[in-house]
């Protein structure tokens, strides 16, 4: 259980590059040892439960337009679906960044140097933390989708949304 | 499963199962499982007559998808007709009345006495488009209910328990002639038919419980552009000469009802046939009332009296009455009793019928703006949302709306909306609904906001898809696809409106 997020994220690895990933997976620079925290599991729980929280709003809760007669057409899915996408985009980005930032990330990670120390070049950069959270998006998007399909049965007025 | 036989009499009696009809296809409790119809008119083009004899004929076809063992009032109550017929036929269709009487081949004394008794107009008046109001001429026609076989199909059909109610006006020429003469061959031992035998169950009809409303003068007829006998200004005094007759009818009716209003309505004369089209009144609307007031099983020990021997000993007395002489009768305006019977199931047909696109729009026709019924696309909220919806999905196909008796509801919506419409088109108006609105819960007026759901957080139409949406799953799955539909909008209609006093 504890590595099925990451493996899941990992299927988008290429985007957001090699050297992130170990960071997620709590790989520690010093004892050259996955001993940190798996921030995957941190992450990806988050986005596990923000999805769940806007399926279960979409086709249950009785406000606004949730579980609305006039919302329950495919788009309106694809919309919600896409919101709960760009939520779980910022989470991801802005856990990133903000370790990138504050130098959480160890520096085996950040930078290849050569033998006297000095930066050849950096491993991750900033643009990966955004790739990250588009990652992040798409994740979040297919639990939106697991979600959907195994709570809209119940649902009063969305039960056939996005189809079926 | 007892049965009440109504015999409409007439232009009015025609009109008032008209309403009968309406307040049965919207679901109005009524005290018996079964309506036979029966009109008696010898003018049987008179567009009054086919209109009621089309909306009955589509109630038919309605009712056999209205068994849905549930809760379904709609078009609950079941029409039949007397050996397929409307219309009593009756035995003669000679067109003067001279030649009825056979003036010409009488002694030239009786001749004599006759031209005494009726007028050269009266004698040569072409009955074809009825008895243009001349009661004497009537209850010479009508009296070939004796010995003959117009009443062999209602005699076979007649069961123990059934019940007989007559509508006819009194200030006309068949209705008032037509009452006595009708009910007094009802209770004549011993009919015969023209085979001089006996008529089966006749016994059961002499006893049978016995209704009837007089419908006195609540319209007048303007000048006429044909050549008529018809005059409004002999309204009253033919009502008061009839009522002193009628006075003969205590003890032979159990419940005798009255019905009147002074404040009239002038409509277009004419002497009949396919022009002769008036609209619906409020009147009519009372007189169909008092048929489910005679069935109603509460009222059994008020609207019948009968000694040991199972004769009339009293005869039941009702008029009908409205809170206020007003010239605009809404809701409120209609007593407890009224209201308790008719508010909810008129409500809820008309909201059934508002959703799926049925409204009243105001139309520019000729250079006037007009008040007619259409269905609205942009109101057919049915059609904009079945596809969507889970009331709809695997129940309501494509082709849905074509089935022959979905189609004939629809046609009853369209003529409800017109009923309604027409109700409100006289001096004296029926006027509970607002009927221009598109919205699901304004339209009812008066203070009757209590007899509306509040749908929040929905608005609008989207109040009633959740309520479709949310009792779909109660309907029988086993149940027919039309007749699910009727069920399941009873049900929503009676969640959202739901009028206590």
């Amino acid at each position: 259980m504890e590595v099925i997020l990451g493996n899941i994220y990992c299927w988008f690895e290429s985007l957001f590059g090699q050297n992130l990933a170990e960071y997620l997976w709590g790989y520690n620079c010093e004892t050259q040892v996955y001993s940190g925290k798996n921030l995957f599991n941190s992450i990806g729980l988050i986005t596990l439960g923000v999805s769940l929280v806007f399926v279960f709003a979409y086709y249950y809760l009785p406000l606004f337009f949730f579980n609305h007669p006039r919302t329950n057409r495919w788009w309106n899915w694809l919309m919600l679906l896409f919101i709960a996408g760009i939520v779980n985009f910022v989470i991801g980005y802005a856990w990133t960044i903000n370790d990138f930032l504050n130098g959480n990330i160890g520096d085996c990670l950040m930078y290849y140097r050569d033998s006297d120390g000095n930066i050849i070049s950096n491993l991750i950069y900033k643009r990966d933390c955004w790739l990250f959270g588009l990652s992040n998006f798409f994740i979040s998007s297919m639990f939106f989708i697991f979600w959907s399909i195994i709570f809209k049965w119940w649902s009063r007025n969305c039960k056939h949304s996005p189809c079926f | 499963m007892s049965k009440l036989y109504v015999f409409g009499i007439g232009g009015t009696g025609a009109r008032v199962l008209k309403s009968l009809t309406m307040l049965l296809a919207a679901g109005v409790d009524c005290g018996v499982d079964t309506i036979v119809p029966v009109i008696i008119d010898r003018d049987m083009s008179n567009k009054d007559l086919s209109r009621t004899k089309l909306l009955i004929e589509d109630y038919i076809s309605v009712n056999r998808i209205s068994v849905t063992n549930g809760r379904n009032k709609f078009f609950k109550t079941k029409f039949s007709l007397l050996a397929g017929n409307l219309c009593l036929q009756l035995r003669d269709n000679t067109q003067r009345f001279e030649d009825f009487i056979g003036r010409n081949t009488m002694t030239t004394e009786n001749k004599a006495l006759v031209d005494m008794l009726f007028s050269e107009k009266t004698l040569k008046l072409d009955m074809t488009e009825g008895f243009q109001g001349n009661p004497n001429i009537g209850s010479v026609v009508l009296n070939q209910f004796e010995n003959s076989n117009v009443f062999e199909a209602f005699a076979n059909d007649f069961k123990q328990g059934d019940k007989i109610f007559i509508v006819s006006s009194i200030f006309g020429g068949t209705g008032a002639s037509g009452f006595p003469l009708l009910r007094k061959i009802v209770q004549t031992p011993n009919v015969n038919d023209a085979d001089g035998r006996n008529l089966q169950n006749w016994g059961l009809v002499n006893k049978a419980q016995i209704g009837a409303i007089s419908v006195l003068p609540y319209f007048i007829v303007g000048q006429s552009v044909e050549e008529s006998q018809v005059d409004s200004d002999t309204f009253i005094d033919k009502t008061r000469a009839a009522l002193s007759y009628y006075k003969t009818e205590d003890k032979r009716i159990d419940t005798m009802y009255y019905i009147a209003d002074k404040r009239t309505t002038t409509y277009e004369h004419h002497r009949g046939g396919d022009l002769q089209k008036n609209n619906a009144h409020f009147v009519e609307m009372a007189a169909a009332m008092a048929i489910l007031d005679f069935v109603n099983p509460e009222k059994l020990a008020e609207n019948i009296n009968r000694d040991n021997e199972d004769r009339i000993s009293q005869t039941t007395y009702k008029e009908f009455g409205i809170n206020a002489d007003k010239s605009e009768i809404t809701f409120s305006d209609l007593a407890d009793e009224t209201r308790k019977l008719i508010v909810n199931p008129l409500s809820r047909f008309l909201l059934f019928a508002k959703y799926m696109g049925y409204t009243v729009v105001k139309k520019d026709i000729n250079g006037r703006e007009e008040l007619i019924v259409e269905k609205i696309n942009k109101n057919d909220i049915f059609k904009k949302e079945y596809k969507h919806q889970p009331y709809a999905r695997n129940r309501f196909s494509d082709g849905f709306r074509s089935v022959d008796a979905i189609k004939k509801l629809e046609s009853i919506q369209i003529r409800y909306f017109e009923w309604l419409l027409e109700m409100e088109d006289q001096n004296r108006k029926f006027s509970p609904f607002n009927l221009l609105s598109a919205n699901c819960m304004d339209f009812i007026k008066g203070n009757m906001g209590s007899a509306t759901k509040k749908g929040f957080p929905y608005k609008n139409w989207a109040i009633m898809d959740n309520e479709l949406n949310s009792l779909a799953p109660e309907i029988d799955r086993a149940l027919e696809t039309e007749n699910s539909f009727l069920e399941l909008f009873y049900r929503v209609t009676e969640n959202l409106i739901n009028y206590k006093n």
